[in-house]
């Protein structure tokens, strides 16, 4: 190659999914690359689209809930909930004091259920595959304690308008107290395996860096926003349900990279396994 | 400051203080963008929440915009609701507000998507959830349920066809006390 000559560079658009094992879903990139960083990405994200404002408008409200499980099928208890605080606070229902601990107790397993699959998924896709099979055996666990309660795995519709579907089973509480003192092992595990690990930090650390003007100007919430910086919670600052009872503490993050979300998210499981 | 406080909530139609922290003002379209802009400069609201719209069922083409900020020190919320249902303009349009919060540019283009509604200055107003030459915007409420088109793979032309859709039973609706349905 005559390296004296001088070449226009163009930079390379690649097209990404709509199927792609990577995307967890139907996602489409279209990206720009410079070598192997993305300059742009232009998301089509309207494949997983299901029109759920649509189907709500032709039915009541006890009838929609089931919906709402499946905008998140990895957290459906907490989107049920958001729903439901919306129209407990519209319809000024208040909810059994019993009922509140159950849900609580629930939200707090989908949260650990939720931050297993967002921990160790994207272990598997940076190249770990090992945390995922061990988390997903826990995983299934918590899947059974919906069962229990619901009869369903995934899509409990287990919270309804005013409270819940059904009381705790028996021996359920004995069961989920045995879990959270078994899982905590477990996550001493995954931690082993991954936060210490340079191939983990190589790939993680100073990775997706978001100021704290940034996320608030994009409207991040949850762990993004934490992530940056800011003790931002919603259980501590519109204290629903018995929030205002229970002692937990809020992690955040100091640089904003992938890292520190992922330190965040480990640290939110503990934190929920010390509330159940 | 004060005097443009003033300013700012004697432009406001309406204002409405509900609880849970949240204050509605009702704004003309015209002075929207400005009052996001002295909230979100001066009054520390640098968070869009949400941008959503409201398409009224008795009225075709009464459509409603509303804009949640939040302010992160004190946790306080604010509303905005703007009324755009000018019978004679065939497309209700609305200035953006993309350029004050980056969160707004996808909530635009999913309003623009799904009820049709404009919004100048915004740099990249593109269809969001829907289809590929999709037509129609789906959360008005004169646009059915079912939609008006069907995709399936057509065996003869070995392509994925569209075609206008056919049900073998009417959709069925069991609220006839409903004035809208």
């Amino acid at each position: 190659m005559n390296l004296d000559q001088s070449y226009a560079v163009r930079n390379f658009t690649l097209n990404f999914g709509p199927q792609h094992p990577a995307a967890h879903g139907v996602l489409r990139l279209v990206t720009e690359l410079n070598g192997e960083f993305v300059e742009h990405a232009d998301p089509h994200i309207g494949l997983l689209h299901r029109g759920t404002e649509k189907l709500a408008e032709y039915r009541t409200y006890v009838q929609v809930l089931p919906y709402f499980d499946r905008l998140d099928y990895v957290s459906t208890m907490s989107q049920e909930h958001g729903y439901l605080l919306a129209l407990e606070q519209l319809l000024a229902i208040q909810v059994p004091l019993r009922a509140q601990y159950i849900r609580v107790l629930f939200l707090e397993l989908t949260r650990i259920l939720n931050h297993i699959m967002a921990v160790t998924t994207h272990a598997m896709d940076v190249g770990a595959l090992t945390p995922f099979l061990w988390a997903f055996e826990e995983r299934e666990h918590l899947m059974e304690f919906y069962e229990r309660v619901s009869g369903a795995r995934l899509h409990a519709a287990y919270f309804r308008p005013g409270g819940v579907a059904t009381d705790l089973p028996i021996q359920l509480l004995d069961d989920i107290l045995s879990f959270a003192d078994r899982f905590s092992a477990r996550l001493a595990d995954i931690e082993e395996l991954l936060t210490n690990n340079r191939v983990w930090q190589n790939r993680l650390i100073d990775i997706g860096i978001i100021s704290l003007d940034d996320a608030l100007n994009y409207g991040f919430s949850g762990v993004m926003l934490r992530g940056s910086g800011l003790a931002w919670d919603l259980r501590k600052i519109h204290k629903y349900e018995i929030y205002d009872k229970l002692n937990f503490a809020v992690p955040i993050g100091t640089n904003g990279d992938c890292f520190d979300r992922y330190l965040i998210r480990v640290e939110e499981m503990r934190q929920s396994l010390a509330l159940i | 400051m004060e005097k443009s406080a003033t300013i700012i909530l004697n432009s406001a139609i309406k204002i409405v203080i509900k609880n849970h922290n949240i204050v509605i003002l009702y704004f003309n379209k015209n002075a929207l963008f400005n009052v996001c802009l002295y909230f979100k400069k001066h009054n520390n609201y640098n968070c869009l929440i949400d941008l959503w719209a409201v398409n009224d069922y008795m009225r075709k083409l009464h459509f409603e915009v509303n804009y949640l900020l939040l302010n992160i020190i004190t946790t306080k919320r604010v509303q905005f609701k703007v009324n755009l249902s000018d019978e004679r303009l065939p497309l209700p349009y609305i200035d953006s507000v993309s350029s004050l919060f980056n969160a707004a540019s996808w909530a635009e283009r999913e309003t623009w998507d799904l009820f049709g509604i404009y919004f100048n200055k915004h740099r990249d107003l593109r269809r969001i959830l829907t289809d590929y030459g999709f037509d129609g915007y789906p959360l008005r409420k004169d646009f059915p349920i079912a939609g008006y088109l069907e995709l399936r793979y057509n065996y003869t032309k070995r392509a994925l066809t569209y075609q206008s859709i056919r049900l073998s039973q009417e959709y069925r609706i069991f609220n006839f006390n409903s004035p809208w349905l």
